[in-house]
């Protein structure tokens, strides 16, 4: 792993890292996407050193729903070209259990994004209050440090043939004015590229109240079993991620700066330094590394020492040197 | 499998106790546990039953009675 500042020419400032997302200051740009990393797992697998320091600036735990979900049936994933593709269905244990294990998560020295899931707008709702209630009658000793809510309303693997509430910006900005009005911390919304106008989406989010919005979640897609041309996974349809989709992630966050100052976390196929910069450059605050962290439990720890190495070549003192830079 | 580690639930086996990884809950099952106790809908128990029109309905994985889906190994 890159020192810091091992890279910088004699003389020059290490490169900064650091943003600020809404508020919310991190000690660079690279968050986990839900889903793709487990903390508990990777330190009772790996062994703790995997975790120190923590790889990344935000962590963002698996999908949590109100009630358990099974998940969908195997199979749920298998490689495609320059990616991947699942329909894992957001397995999870329910809000419940969820809760009872959160302080397991006191260890993370950094903040901890709540990732809801759901298939109505109450359900989302039934768990942003609950998690609250638990964070209140907790105190802040023995738990981690929930800094926010990353309302996922746009997985393709669940919900009535692949609509997610992020289809629809009326819907979307109904939950998250609801939503809002349940917690004063960031609340951010992950977004779905499967639709025609990411903009109208985004503008509801962000004019009902959302902090920061997050994208994109995978793209819809299909794999066939080439021995039977059936639909390979078990839910037939699943998402697309991994570099194979990082071009049309970032058009849509392109636009969505573009259009909006509604603070960006990108993400889709960030497999190296470079990537995070392109997705700086197109307005994004802040990154989420995904399916590149099936790679191993180094891939993040490599891409900030990449992203740091780029600043240092390029001259670049840190990030807002370069952000937006693809705007003009 | 993606991960290996327990993050993805990519690698999971029908079981009694529902889907279980082989990453980290196996690889090796006592052959009791093994079987269908999951919902094949992908819902959780609150769902059963409603959930037959989406695209995790009746199909199923290598489970499903009309055994329309093909064990495959990539």
């Amino acid at each position: 792993v890159t020192q810091p500042g091992a890279l910088t020419q004699p003389g020059a400032p290490a490169p900064d890292l650091a943003v600020t997302l809404a508020g919310l200051r991190l000690e660079h740009p690279i968050l986990n996407a839900s889903g793709t990393f487990d903390a508990l797992e990777t330190a009772r697998h790996y062994g703790p050193e995997a975790l120190a320091p923590f790889p990344f600036s935000a962590y963002v735990p698996k999908t949590v729903t109100l009630e358990p979900r099974d998940g969908n049936p195997p199979p749920r994933l298998t490689e495609t070209a320059a990616g991947m593709i699942n329909a894992v269905g957001l397995q999870n244990p329910g809000i419940e259990a969820y809760l009872d294990d959160l302080p397991l998560l006191a260890f993370v020295p950094v903040p901890v994004l709540v990732n809801i899931g759901g298939r109505r707008p109450g359900d989302y709702l039934e768990v942003l209050r609950r998690v609250e209630a638990r964070l209140a009658a907790a105190g802040a000793a023995g738990s981690p440090r929930v800094a926010g809510y990353e309302l996922n309303v746009s997985c393709p693997n669940v919900g009535r043939g692949g609509l997610a509430i992020g289809t629809e910006p009326g819907e979307t900005a109904r939950l998250t004015a609801a939503a809002r009005a349940l917690t004063k911390r960031l609340l951010i919304v992950k977004l779905t590229p499967n639709v025609t106008d990411v903009v109208a989406v985004a503008r509801a989010a962000a004019e009902a109240g959302a902090d920061a919005l997050s994208l994109v979640n995978t793209v819809r897609a299909l794999v066939l079993d080439p021995r039977t041309l059936t639909p390979f996974l078990g839910n037939r349809t699943g998402g697309l991620s991994g570099p194979a989709i990082k071009p049309v992630a970032l058009r849509m966050v392109w636009e969505l700066a573009g259009a909006l100052d509604t603070p960006i976390i990108g993400m889709g196929g960030i497999a190296c330094g470079r990537d995070v910069l392109e997705f700086v450059a197109c307005g994004a605050t802040a990154v989420a590394v995904g399916a590149a962290n099936f790679s191993g439990p180094d891939a993040p720890r490599r891409i900030v020492a990449e992203l740091r190495a780029e600043l240092v070549s390029r001259g670049l003192p840190d990030l807002a040197a370069v952000r937006g830079r693809a705007l003009a | 499998m993606a991960c290996g580690s327990g993050a993805c639930h990519g690698c999971v086996v029908p079981t009694r106790e529902g889907y279980l990884r082989v990453c980290v809950d196996g690889p090796v099952f006592a052959l009791d546990l093994l079987g269908s106790g999951v919902d094949q809908t992908g819902g959780g128990a609150d769902e059963r039953g409603t959930d037959a029109s989406t695209d995790a309905g009746a199909r199923g994985a290598g489970l499903a009675p009309d055994g329309a889906k093909p064990q495959v190994t990539q």
